[in-house]
């Protein structure tokens, strides 16, 4: 027995109508509408959220600590020229 | 110094790569991740990172490789915990979470849901009191075998799922690999894997034709393994005092010891330095004896400029986990550039023949396990520089020592003129105060320390020397025995904590 399902949003709809049983079944699921690309833009989108609701942080003990550490903060540029 | 490992969150790498909010606090943790190379990314987070790189920094996408090389990418795992509260909430933040979980990270995140539903993850703030904390800790371990392999690891999976793959478990084709590897970079003609040193031992001895009765020189301060093979085939260990300055075999004491049951000598390169060959060459030369290479410390030390285990004609390595080289639990090899030994030796340790049901000859079990083939075959390829790296930790130790040498304090290793020492281990001797003081000076720092060896072998009961008739025959292995220390040494120890540990000692001896 093969079973389809639809998947919206962040949902995975099963029909409720057939009887499951372990080892019985397989389960198909069915992506409708949503190409690869879409599904990264989904994934930046909650990542945006996620970032909207950060913890926020105590900057002064960062400053205190990465001084002590001797941590000044590098740039992208550091890393792609090897400047460490 | 303890030093966790972190797996980092793509906010936090999106904000330093992107600029965005939280840019300066990230552009801190990725400086110390990167120069700690203890910053890890979740291979899940991967598709995510290009994406964005893509869409809002396209000029960044050619460095992107470079970037993230200077993290390790690591597996997600493929046993998922259906129930694990963050599954339900967030798949993504799952995979991160199990990444870090399979190598025993944490995860620095912003992020509110994932710092309450993982006990893997942590704030940007407790990031950086944690590696404060760190940074204050004292502790020296002794060896350091969780960053090497877990450096190794990420070459080696992909060895690893070809293994599972063919199910081909014992003397495969990475066995096969790792032979001719080690064979090649020795500069020996064969290289024959086997599962231990002292398997290595064993087969080196029936190759040459042991019997029971047989004698084997060999000196009085190694490793039991060494021993227990000869008297394992029913020969009888003859024991050598040591050189007074190197510790290997005395080969001035060799002659004497001589008799006509005298079948073969074992030198030992013992802590990372050979024996002194030539002299020993002649011996054998003019007494017809066979010469069994103990190499199983010196995995790339040189004799002038002959690797350790090429000069004989039997070498004997083990990979034990901790060995310059080192396996994933039990390994070893016999080499020689003799084929007719060879081909004893590749019988020998399959159960006395190559090919399945045609036992020519008697031998055993003693072959290389596939897995470690693999990763003896990766590691190889570090066996210099690592070698070098310990070479530079030993250099420092001699310069920030030196002094106590010269006030007659303790004495240091000393390399041999026509060596170059690997320094698997490096022993000091104390000449004035009591071990026991200074032991408990160096666990009282969190330093962790080794003896090699505390007992000279013909005190081992199962040798059965009369121990009142050898007295005075070890003159140099006696005055040594209770004062050796083998202090840290490993290719990821810093100059701080060499520092700290001369600085104990100093304080100790003082």
């Amino acid at each position: 027995m093969r079973i389809k399902a639809k998947v919206e949003g962040d949902k995975i709809i099963i029909p409720n109508s057939y009887n499951l049983q372990d080892g019985e079944i397989w389960l198909e699921i069915e992506i409708l509408g949503t190409s690869s690309g879409e599904h990264l833009e989904l994934w930046e989108e909650h990542l945006n959220e996620e970032k909207r609701k950060e913890e926020p942080v105590d900057i002064d003990t960062i400053e205190v600590i990465s001084q002590e550490l001797g941590l000044k903060g590098i740039k992208v540029e550091d890393l792609i020229n090897g400047k460490l | 110094m303890a030093n966790s490992k972190f797996v980092i969150d793509v906010n936090i790498l999106l904000d330093f790569l992107l600029g965005r909010n939280g840019y300066k606090e990230a552009s801190k943790v990725i400086e110390y991740l990167v120069k700690k190379k203890n910053g890890y990314i979740s291979a899940s987070s991967i598709p995510v990172i290009y994406f964005m790189i893509s869409k809002y920094r396209k000029e960044l996408l050619k460095f992107l490789p470079k970037i993230l090389s200077y993290f390790t990418i690591w597996k997600v795992p493929s046993y998922v915990d259906w129930e694990h509260p963050l599954v339900q909430k967030d798949i993504e933040d799952y995979l991160i979470h199990t990444t870090a979980e399979s190598l025993d990270a944490f995860v620095i995140t912003r992020d509110k849901e994932f710092l309450s539903l993982s006990d893997k993850a942590i704030n940007v703030e407790d990031f950086f009191k944690l590696i404060l904390k760190e940074n204050k800790e004292k502790h020296v371990p002794f060896l350091d075998l969780k960053s090497q392999n877990i450096k190794i690891f990420p070459k080696v999976e992909k060895k690893l799922d070809r293994i599972i793959n063919s199910s081909q478990f014992v003397c495969g084709k990475y066995v096969k690999e790792f032979e001719e590897a080690f064979a090649s970079y020795l500069g020996t003609k064969f290289c024959i894997g086997v599962n231990s040193g002292t398997s290595a031992l064993i087969v080196a001895l029936m190759a040459v034709g042991l019997k029971p009765g047989d004698e084997v020189i060999m000196p009085v301060n190694t490793f039991i393994a060494t021993a227990e093979a000869v008297s394992i085939l029913g020969g009888k260990p003859v024991f050598v005092d040591i050189h007074p300055d190197y510790y290997t075999i005395d080969v001035n004491q060799i002659e004497s010891k001589i008799t006509n049951r005298t079948k073969a000598i074992i030198p030992v390169h013992l802590y990372g330095q050979c024996a002194d060959m030539d002299p020993i060459m002649d011996i054998a030369r003019k007494y017809n004896l066979w010469v069994i290479e103990d190499a199983c410390q010196a995995h790339g030390a040189e004799y002038k400029g002959r690797k350790a285990g090429t000069i004989g004609h039997i070498g004997c390595f083990s990979f034990y986990p901790g060995k310059n080289l080192g396996s994933w639990g039990e390994a070893g090899a016999c080499v020689t550039n003799d084929e007719k030994l060879a081909d004893r030796m590749y019988k020998i340790r399959n159960h006395g023949g190559i090919k399945k049901y045609q036992h020519e000859i008697l031998g055993g079990n003693f072959r290389m396990e596939e897995i470690q083939g693999a990763i003896l075959g990766e590691k190889l390829y570090y066996l210099d520089e690592w070698n070098e790296k310990r070479r530079y930790i030993a250099r420092l130790y001699l310069d920030r020592l030196q002094d106590l040498e010269d006030n007659d304090l303790l004495k240091l290793p000393h390399e041999a003129p026509y060596n170059k020492h690997i320094y698997h281990l490096f022993v000091i001797t104390l000449k004035r105060k009591n071990r026991k003081v200074i032991l408990s000076e160096l666990k009282n720092n969190s330093i962790d320390i080794g003896i090699h060896y505390p007992t000279p072998l013909y005190k081992i009961k199962i040798f059965n020397y009369d121990i009142n008739n050898e007295k005075g025959q070890y003159t140099i292995a006696e005055l040594i025995q209770d004062n050796i220390i083998s202090l840290p040494i490993h290719e990821h120890i810093k100059e701080d904590q060499i520092i700290l540990i001369q600085n104990i000692l100093r304080h100790a001896l003082g």
